[in-house]
């Protein structure tokens, strides 16, 4: 079947090649004049604070409220030049406008290679702004989920994430350490540890669908979850070991599927990393997270 | 190389990829265009941070999906809202086959469909899915299965189903 799925993903990309794009240098272009813009706009709020500091000021207590023609030539309008004229794609609702980069979560914030070993890597690398991640186990299919409300984990002003190999990144099978590291407020980084207890809490052991499952031989998933550790790495951190197992109804035998993974939730102030294993290795998590935590200092000055 | 001739260079080669996976997961081709030019622009006020990434084009994807999808939901319910005025506008772009898989596509859940696109139109293994969706591996493997299996049936071919 992935034969044929590749086949129309082929046609669709093939059919796409008539879409006529912008030239580079007016994306550019239109990047520079919001940019120009948000800057513009930064003194323009503080003259305007500063200019009603003054009218209330110099007229003193029932001085006369400034007319209208005056508030019209005043600087505000400075605050939104009009567009130059040239192309810009359209911006869709829901989405910032202006120029003003989020804050990012720089890469050396996160664990790096040398912390994993001699010859890993880094692949896989993004960033992620506010809303485009889910829960940070990612099983909301576990019956108890939807009432439990999580929000706050999904609530980051900035995120970032990668992978750590160590072999061939081309290779299934290499060596992985997966991290994800998330800005918070200072409440809601304390309640996505929270909340990952919680979750455990409710979704101890649930069954669920698995893709082992057939017509002939129908299966599913036992998947369960448990606290390992606590208070091992930064200001507070949770270990929790993930257990899958796909089961054959009638029999009870496996189904052919299985596997372990281990999440550790690190949190120094309001800064939270993910370190994900694929493998049963507490004390290798462990260490690692330890180093992980060191590694967000860049993000909180003087938390050593 | 300056830094306008990296950025160019990476716009000409990945837009082509980027477009096909925005577009297979809102099926409309102006608006994926649209959220991939954005992203770009994005990319652009902060090209000192994300030209420097080992793998921009990921950040460029991530952005891009984030914009669609926002500006998809927003027209959705925008539709819903004025359902008495009539429905949606029709998917522009590509026709035939194609609008046939993308509409099934759409049907999907956004689980499998993302899953489907980050697999077969770019190529990521499982287990870079797994990590960048934050969900399990076989979760991932389970989602591609279904997904294939839902799409099968929704353009009403009979396919045989084989592991990821």
């Amino acid at each position: 079947m992935s034969d044929h799925v590749d086949q129309l993903v082929d046609r669709i990309a093939g059919e796409l090649n008539a879409v006529r794009w912008a030239d580079p240098a007016q994306l550019r272009a239109t990047a520079r004049r919001r940019t120009l813009r948000s800057v513009v706009a930064v003194p323009v709020v503080v003259l305007v604070l500063v200019a009603g500091v003054w009218a209330t000021v110099g007229t003193g207590p029932g001085g006369r409220v400034p007319d209208v023609a005056a508030s019209r030539s005043g600087p505000t309008v400075m605050a939104s030049p009009s567009p130059t004229g040239a192309p810009s794609p359209s911006t869709p609702a829901g989405t910032p406008s202006t120029g003003t980069a989020p804050p990012e979560v720089p890469v050396e914030a996160l664990l790096q290679a040398e912390d994993v070993g001699t010859d890993a890597i880094l692949d896989n690398q993004y960033m992620s702004l506010p809303g485009e991640q889910g829960f940070v186990f990612g099983h909301d299919e576990c019956p108890a989920y939807a009432g439990l409300k999580i929000v706050a984990p999904l609530r980051h002003t900035a995120g970032r994430g990668h992978t750590v190999v160590t072999g061939d990144p081309h290779d299934a099978d290499s060596d992985r350490v997966f991290v994800n590291t998330r800005r918070y407020t200072a409440k809601d980084a304390a309640q996505v540890l929270a909340d990952a207890r919680r979750f455990v809490r409710a979704c101890r052991s649930y069954r669920a669908g698995t893709e082992a499952s057939t017509e002939r031989n129908p299966a599913h998933a036992e998947i369960s979850w448990s606290v390992l550790a606590e208070g091992f790495a930064g200001d507070e951190s949770v270990l929790v070991r993930q257990r899958y197992v796909s089961v054959l109804d009638s029999t009870g035998e496996s189904a052919g599927q299985g596997a372990l993974a281990l999440y550790a939730l690190i949190r120094v102030r309001d800064v939270v990393t993910i370190v994900h294993l694929q493998q049963d290795q507490p004390e290798r998590i462990k260490a690692l997270s330890v180093k992980a935590a060191v590694r967000l200092c860049v993000m909180v000055p003087s938390c050593r | 190389m300056s830094r306008a001739d990296d950025y160019d260079e990476l716009y000409r080669a990945s837009r082509g990829r980027l477009l096909g996976y925005v577009y297979a997961l809102t099926g409309d081709v102006t608006e994926a265009q649209d959220a991939v030019q954005e992203a770009f622009i994005r990319a652009w006020q902060r090209w000192a941070t994300v030209g420097s990434h080992e793998n921009p084009e990921a950040w460029l994807r991530v952005t891009a999906t984030r914009i669609a999808i926002s500006g998809w939901r927003r027209a959705r319910n925008r539709a819903r809202a004025h359902v008495r005025h009539g429905t949606a506008q029709a998917v522009s772009g590509p026709d035939g086959d194609t609008v046939d898989v993308v509409a099934a596509l759409r049907r999907l859940p956004e689980e499998q469909r993302v899953a489907l696109a980050l697999h077969h139109l770019l190529g990521m293994p499982v287990k870079d899915i797994a990590a960048e969706t934050g969900a399990p591996v076989g979760t991932v493997k389970a989602r591609l299965s279904r997904g294939r299996v839902a799409l099968a049936g929704l353009l009403g071919t009979e396919w045989e189903v084989h592991d990821v």
